[in-house]
């Protein structure tokens, strides 16, 4: 199918393209949301907004025209829902910043008719994965997340080995410095998988750890090469830095073409691949092989009549009930138990004192 | 040693010169190790050269002894015994205060402590110290009284002084033991009447209790032997004319002690000193003492010393204390076992150790490391509380931070050797079942300083010991040639193995630190560093003072800190624990690993604390056990379980190292008022919250007034009276304050007591030396933390210079970080 990019320059949102082109869909258009011009940092809940500056190159570098649109709403629903759970006209929360998105994808959808899907980079946030697919149900669209819930570490090292060359141009978490900032994914992975068994940080930056602009990808059709850049200290806290780069200048280069594989992963891992056969297999057992009747007469054989045995001061009694197949629903509880003390004291009556 | 019931481990404690090792060398003269005529002058348990010349000792050192009891005295035995020989385990430790760490790894291997205390001196900080120490093992003390010879040949007191004296020392000895008493160990106190009390000369080589005399007398009199020696002590009066007892003086009755006991004594100093030769014969025959042709020839305090040790010889009274009155393993395990074992009382360990159960899972505690003569290789010296460790079997070697069912600080190895340690010797054994100490071959490279050696799977470990002293003096090294620092890596490795209490670092600017817990102690340490574990020349730095940061008042307003991805809030106030509770707090009286409920009880009725507050205290910081308190009281917050470990993670990182000078904070506590959280559990993780809690601990301790605390010292003087001035304008001079200034009852001594900040008492020692003619003797312990004056933001203060010199040294920009650096606007 046709389909939009959703681009945000970083590592995610290109490695799906990449993903969606191994599916088979074409990419017709790139859209992004991006804060006012001057303004660098947002801190958006939705959006990465470092490195906007850099969009239009790697739209530019893909060869699809890039749709833009300033974000004005802010965070106004912060919780793990959103909206109306209506399909058709939607309920969006007015002034929200995801209403921008649905405003940009009206825009684009305006200029190509033909469009079905759009390509969505979230990898764990159900932030994310909410309000796009509220935004897509109102569309008619289908959104395409090849990333989705897959293993962060895992991931990382498969767009490492696919060619993809992005570097980090904003670091907000532990352990991360401006020391960091213009380093390749390539470079960090270490660092990163160490930050994750220390501090249990999110090797792709899941959580707000870094962000990314991709140079190159396997789709990319020229290089983006920086010329000018500026590291900017958002906020110098002594061991919690914010910093970015900014990006002042850069420009596309040629590149050969280059063949790519991407190896779509398989739709469970070993260990449940391995669930999923043996419960296939037993099943398929049990369908086939109805298992033999009970024994009846086994039944029969089985003394079931009242026991009682002594044990130093204890007695036991077992299987009090009564013999005789009668109408239930006839006696009252208060018969039945007489009938039982009955029966203890005719089976036994030299063992125990019954009171009448 | 097979027998549990017939092994008495006991070390001996006092203050130091109280003459510990003389006493222990009477001891072990006795069980034949060394010669009888050499006891009192070899010190065989102090091994190291620099023990030999400075006459202290530095290290606690173990000796095995065998003795065997008579058959009359072992009725006085009340409890389970087997058969007349008795193996006793001794460990002599050292009285000086910068030691004291080797006194607790003595004390943890031992079930009774021999508490020796000078007849003139008195009790004294150290001896309370010890016995402190020792009651909260729950070690059962017997005491002696060291030093009588003093008392009659240097002061010539008469026989009523000296008793009341006598009396005076165990009562005071008695008052510490009820004090500290442990309800388990029934009563501890020590009385001469039922003889865990004796009377000697360890210099002489002569001691008695009162049950050596009741054995002459009872015959005599026709008495039995335990109403004898009641008799002998306290208010009972004989009148020799009416052969009569009273409870009075009156009518012409003598004390009973100061007649049957010490007149006989103090007429044997009379005729031997003063040279009565033709009394002395009759007198001995009268004594039963035989003397051999030679030593008829001597005069004097020779003469002196071979007739009371025949007449009382002092291994054979003391050793005879030792097993009637304290207890076996077999006994003391069954109520030491609580103290001792981390686990369920219920688990096979537990059993094992209460029972003292040769056949059990093994345990066994390593207390510490003892050097060989194979350098850079130590003896793991410790305890089999259970069980029987042999060489070559698979033994689990837990470490102290071994967690059950992790596989952390856990090796599974086999010991190569066992040994028995006596004195400067070792001697290989092939077994050594439960009761015993043991030495360890093969095992040092697994344990750093202490250790739970086990064969059980599911065992805990053996509870960690509590040392007296902190390691609260600091001075780094570095080498003098740069090729040489292999070699002190190395050998400060090995030093923080042979010391228990010592510490050795390296800090962020990459020195090399080491902390001791005195000026003493650092200087022994280091002097074993350049000879021995390193070897090589060292660079000393001068000594610096850890200090402690506190805060004092309430956070003027909350602090803010958000997350770096700004999607997180946090807002929490610090405000200062009582120092009560602080104090509670290091010394474990409440801790991180009470019960919620029951501590949660303790602060709400000991402290005054909210009992909801109390119940949601979330940790202990730092290293989980400190005293800085993390207390949840936010109402109603969403996902605040799911960041709950990262904000600990968080505030052990702000409490070890705080806001001022990143040094330990102390007696914080930082209350979570409020949490704003991304509803989406990716951004919240550890990477966000743990700088942002850090960050806010920083920020609200900025805003609660910090303050600083530094270490101070009680220093007790003996001196005589002419020497007050001198100490007096020594103790002005460096910020001391003397709190109490007594005579010593009976004696021209005074005793001083006064606080001395740890920071200027680097070289008080020699200052006072000069200051009284070298008349007065010093001892320093740790006792607190005291609040220093000024506030570390007062630019140009004093305290301010002190953080910023703090600063510099390790590395860090000068100025304390202002407080928009942790503080976030909304």
């Amino acid at each position: 199918m046709k389909y939009v990019g959703l681009l945000s320059g970083g590592k995610d949102s290109c490695f799906n393209l990449v993903h969606c082109h191994k599916n088979g869909h074409e990419l017709v258009a790139a859209a992004s949301l991006g804060p006012e011009h001057g303004k660098e940092e947002l801190d958006s809940y939705l959006y990465q907004t470092v490195g906007q500056d850099a969009v239009q190159f790697v739209a530019q570098a893909l060869e699809v025209p890039l749709y833009r649109k300033v974000i004005s709403g802010a965070a106004v629903e912060q919780g793990s829902e959103y909206g109306g759970r209506d399909a058709g006209d939607g309920g969006g929360v007015k002034g929200d910043e995801t209403e921008d998105l649905f405003d940009l994808l009206v825009q684009v959808k305006a200029t190509h008719p033909d469009i079905e899907g759009v390509s969505v980079g979230a990898i764990l946030s159900n932030y994310q994965r909410v309000r796009v697919e509220h935004v897509c149900r109102r569309l008619s669209l289908t959104p395409l997340c090849y990333l989705w819930q897959r293993d962060q570490g895992e991931l990382l090292a498969e767009m490492v080995d696919a060619g993809m060359e992005a570097i980090l141009i904003k670091v907000a978490g532990i352990g991360l410095t401006t020391k960091h900032l213009g380093k390749t994914l390539g470079e960090m992975q270490p660092t990163l998988i160490n930050l994750n068994n220390l501090y249990g940080s999110h090797i792709c930056g899941e959580g707000g750890e870094y962000e990314s602009l991709t140079l190159d990808c396997p789709l990319f059709k020229h290089r983006i090469r920086l010329t000018e850049t500026e590291t900017v200290i958002h906020s110098d806290n002594d061991f919690a830095t914010v910093a970015f780069l900014r990006i002042k200048d850069a420009v596309l280069e040629p590149k050969s073409p280059a063949e790519f594989t991407v190896e779509p992963p398989p739709l469970l891992e070993d260990e449940f691949t391995e669930i999923r056969d043996t419960m296939t297999e037993s099943e398929r057992v049990n369908s086939f092989e109805v298992p033999p009747p009970a024994d009846s007469s086994k039944l029969d054989t089985f003394d079931w009549s009242t026991k009682s045995q002594q044990t130093g001061p204890w007695v036991t009694i077992a299987n009090v009930h009564r013999t005789v197949p009668g109408p239930t629903d006839e006696i009252s509880p208060e018969d039945e138990v007489r009938e039982c003390f009955q029966l203890l004291q005719s089976s036994h009556p030299h063992k125990f004192l019954v009171p009448p | 040693m097979d027998k549990p019931t017939n092994i008495r481990n006991m070390s001996v404690i006092a203050h130091v010169d109280h003459g510990k090792s003389t006493l222990t060398d009477s001891l072990v003269s006795k069980a034949g190790i060394i010669a009888a005529k050499n006891a009192g002058d070899v010190r065989f348990t102090d091994t190291r050269d620099d023990e030999k010349e400075r006459g202290i000792t530095i290290k606690s050192t173990a000796i095995s002894m065998y003795f065997e009891v008579s058959k009359e005295d072992l009725s006085a035995v009340k409890q389970k015994t087997d058969g007349t020989d008795f193996l006793i385990n001794l460990i002599d430790s050292p009285g000086h205060v910068d030691f004291s760490s080797e006194v607790t790894a003595a004390l943890r291997v031992t079930d009774g402590a021999l508490v020796v205390v000078d007849t003139i001196e008195g009790v004294c900080v150290q001896t309370e110290t010890v016995l402190r120490q020792a009651l909260t093992e729950r070690i059962k003390p017997v005491l002696v009284i060291n030093k009588v010879d003093r008392a009659l040949l240097e002061l010539q007191v008469e026989k009523e002084e000296l008793f009341q004296n006598f009396r005076r020392v165990i009562e005071n000895v008695n008052v510490i033991i009820s004090t500290y008493n442990d309800p388990v160990l029934g009563d501890v106190q020590v009385y001469p009447d039922i003889g865990t009390v004796a009377f000697g000369s360890g210099l002489h080589g002569w001691a008695f209790t009162l049950r050596q005399f009741a054995n002459r007398y009872a015959k005599k009199f026709g008495v039995d032997k335990e109403k004898m020696m009641a008799r002998l002590w306290g208010d009972n009066f004989f009148n020799p004319k009416t052969k009569k007892w009273a409870k009075t003086s009156e009518g012409g009755g003598e004390r009973a002690f100061n007649m049957f006991v010490l007149d006989p004594i103090y007429k044997v100093f009379d005729a031997v000193m003063n040279f009565k030769k033709d009394a002395i014969g009759p007198m001995l025959e009268k004594l039963d003492v035989k003397l051999a042709s030679e030593e008829r020839e001597l005069e004097g305090k020779a003469l002196l010393k071979v007739i009371m040790r025949k007449f009382l010889p002092a291994g054979d009274s003391l050793l005879e204390m030792i097993v009637i009155s304290l207890p076996s393993p077999a006994t003391a395990q069954r109520y030491r076992v609580e103290t001792l074992y981390e686990g369920p009382m219920d688990d096979e360990s537990a059993i094992g150790v209460r029972d003292c159960d040769p056949k059990g899972p093994l345990m066994l505690y390593i207390s510490k490391m003892v050097p060989t003569s194979d350098k850079g290789r130590f003896y793991a010296f410790g305890r089999v509380f259970s069980g029987t460790v042999r060489a070559g079997p698979k033994i689990r070697i837990q470490g102290p931070n071994y967690v059950p069912g992790k596989k952390d600080d856990l090796f599974i190895k086999s010991v190569q050797r066992t040994v028995l340690m006596m004195g400067r010797y070792v001697e290989p054994i092939e077994d050594c079942p439960c009761g015993n100490i043991v030495g360890l071959v093969g095992i040092d490279q697994f344990l750093l300083k202490s250790g739970t050696l086990t064969t059980s799977e599911t065992a805990h470990n053996m509870k960690v010991m509590k040392f007296s002293v902190s390691p609260v003096v600091r001075v780094s090294v570095e080498v003098k040639n740069a090729s040489d620092l292999p070699k002190l890596v190395e050998g400060l490795k090995r030093l923080s193995k042979s010391d228990p209490c010592v510490q050795t670092s390296v800090s962020e600017t990459g020195e090399h630190i080491v902390a001791g817990a005195g000026e003493l102690h650092l200087e022994i340490c280091l002097k074993d560093l350049q000879e021995d574990h390193a070897g090589v020349p060292l660079k000393i730095s001068d000594p610096v003072v850890g200090y402690r940061e506190t805060v004092k008042a309430e956070s003027s307003i909350v602090a803010l800190a958000k997350s770096q991805n700004k999607h997180n809030r946090l807002f929490v106030k610090a405000l200062p624990i009582d120092e009560e509770l602080t104090k509670a707090i290091e010394s474990g009286k409440v801790s991180a690993r009470d019960d919620f409920k029951a501590r949660a009880r303790i602060l709400a009725d000991e402290f005054g604390w909210d009992v909801t507050d109390a119940r949601k205290i979330w940790c202990f910081g730092p290293e989980t056990t400190g005293p800085n308190l993390l207390v949840d009281v936010t109402k109603g917050v969403q996902y605040l379980n799911e960041i709950k470990d990262s904000c600990i993670a968080g505030f052990q990182w702000a409490t070890k190292e705080g806001v001022c000078a990143e040094e330990n904070m102390r007696g914080v506590r930082f209350n979570v008022l409020d949490v704003v959280l991304h509803t989406d559990a990716i951004h919240r993780g550890g990477g966000q919250i743990i700088p942002t809690t850090r960050r806010v601990c920083y920020a609200a301790a900025l805003l609660a007034t910090p303050g600083l605390q530094e270490p101070v010292y009680l220093v007790e003087i003996q001196c005589p009276e002419n020497a007050i001035g001198g100490i007096y304008s020594c103790l002005n001079k460096r910020r001391g304050q003397v709190f109490s200034e007594e005579q010593r009852p009976g004696t021209p001594m005074f005793t001083v007591k006064a606080y001395l900040p740890v920071m200027e008492s680097f070289g008080f020692n020699g200052d006072l030396r000069s200051a009284t003619g070298g008349q007065a003797f010093p001892q320093s312990v740790f006792d607190h933390w005291e609040l220093m004056n000024g506030s570390p933001l007062d630019k140009g203060s004093k305290i301010e210079e002190l953080v910023r010199s703090i600063r510099v040294r390790k590395g860090l920009k000068p100025e304390i970080p202002a407080l928009d650096t942790y503080y976030d606007k909304l």
